[in-house]
């Protein structure tokens, strides 16, 4: 995935086992049910926003696993390395 | 032009020399296959190489083991954690002792691909055959060829690695290109010529290509080692350039994970990951 930061969030494109194009959106860490958003395109003008934990069958698991670690590295408490976004 | 070695027999024939089993290891596999052979024998084996009970002993107190009550000796850790435990904790002690020529980037790269290891093998269950501790053995192990490539072929190495940092291609890619061999096959070498099981030295040569594993049987376990190394990279322990590449779906099926799963399993890899700095502190 291809982070960058977005003020106080992180953000990167994503690609669903379907093909749909989505954009994630981390805010906060594992403990809040919205600190990792996926922003999809369900029809060409409607934007809506899910949280990652209800998508995840949609998700590659790899992806899945990029977000989860990503929202620990800068939200998390394991005292991980932050990453140079 | 080819690169200098052909296969690994050649390289091995030519300039490695792979390090050998720790004493204590070989030993206890021989009393363990003995049928008649009681606790105390077992520990008098591991007693007997002061620096790997030192090693087993300061594992077994650590809170990777979480007993609660500190272990005073080797006879009172075999009678508490019996002949299996005792077996892997001694080949862990005898890994730290061989690891401990890493350098402390790959080291913590390794323990935390064990600590996903482990975090995976515990969500799946008995379904692979191996239980939680060998699982973090695989990862203690999984690039110990790097460090034979370090000792041995130190330049070639560094043109791998640049070659990796370059963005030419992944580092096993890289190093089969200047050496003739990856990583994954010279640790794959080392696990067989310490006999340990088959499914882990084919684990450690699959854990890029899958198809390098010799047997089918364990491409699942070489998944799963693809993707706790993956796990390690991803949450910032990624000591070389492109050491971990990115995955494939078949890689992740074939490990048996699925998305589902990922949150658990990566909860388990995080809480355990305050472990790290204690398991990296054993090898030094």
């Amino acid at each position: 995935m291809d982070w960058s930061r977005q003020g106080g969030a992180v953000v990167s494109p994503a690609r669903l086992a379907d093909g749909r194009v989505a954009k994630v959106v981390l805010v906060a860490g594992r403990g809040n049910p919205k600190g990792a958003m996926l922003i999809l395109a369900d029809a060409p003008t409607a934007q809506n926003a899910y949280p990652v934990s209800k998508m995840l069958a949609a998700m590659h698991p790899a992806d899945a696993a990029d977000i989860l670690c990503m929202q620990e590295r800068i939200f998390g408490v394991a005292a991980l390395e932050a990453p140079d976004l | 032009m080819s690169p200098p070695y052909a296969n690994i027999d050649r390289l091995i024939e030519d300039i490695v020399t792979l390090p050998s089993l720790p004493g204590a290891v070989a030993e206890l596999n021989a009393t363990l296959s003995d049928p008649d052979c009681s606790l105390s024998d077992i520990g008098e084996v591991v007693s007997n190489d002061p620096a790997i009970a030192m090693k087993a002993l300061r594992l077994v107190n650590s809170a990777y083991y979480g007993l609660g009550n500190e272990v005073g000796s080797v006879e009172q850790a075999v009678n508490l954690l019996g002949p299996k435990v005792i077996k892997n904790l001694v080949l862990t002690a005898s890994v730290f002792e061989s690891l401990g020529r890493a350098a402390e980037g790959l080291l913590r790269h390794s323990v935390t691909t064990g600590l996903a290891m482990r975090a995976i093998i515990d969500h799946r269950g008995n379904a692979v055959g191996i239980d939680a501790d060998e699982g973090f053995i695989y990862g203690l192990l999984h690039d110990v060829g790097i460090i034979i490539f370090h000792e041995f072929l130190p330049k070639e190495h560094e043109r791998a690695i640049q070659m990796a940092r370059a963005g030419e291609k992944p580092l096993h890619l890289a190093e089969i290109e200047i050496i003739g061999v990856s990583h994954a096959e010279a640790g794959a070498r080392l696990a067989t010529t310490w006999k340990l099981a088959d499914r882990l030295s084919n684990a450690i040569a699959g854990h890029h290509v899958l198809d390098a594993c010799l047997d089918r049987k364990y491409r699942p376990l070489a998944a799963m080692l693809h993707v706790a190394e993956y796990i390690s990279a991803r949450s910032s322990f990624e000591p070389l350039p492109r050491i971990v590449t990115d995955t494939d779906p078949n890689i992740w099926e074939e490990a048996g994970i699925r998305s589902q799963d990922v949150p658990t399993i990566l909860g388990r890899f995080f809480e355990s990951l305050s472990d790290t700095e204690e398991l990296v502190a054993l090898a030094a």
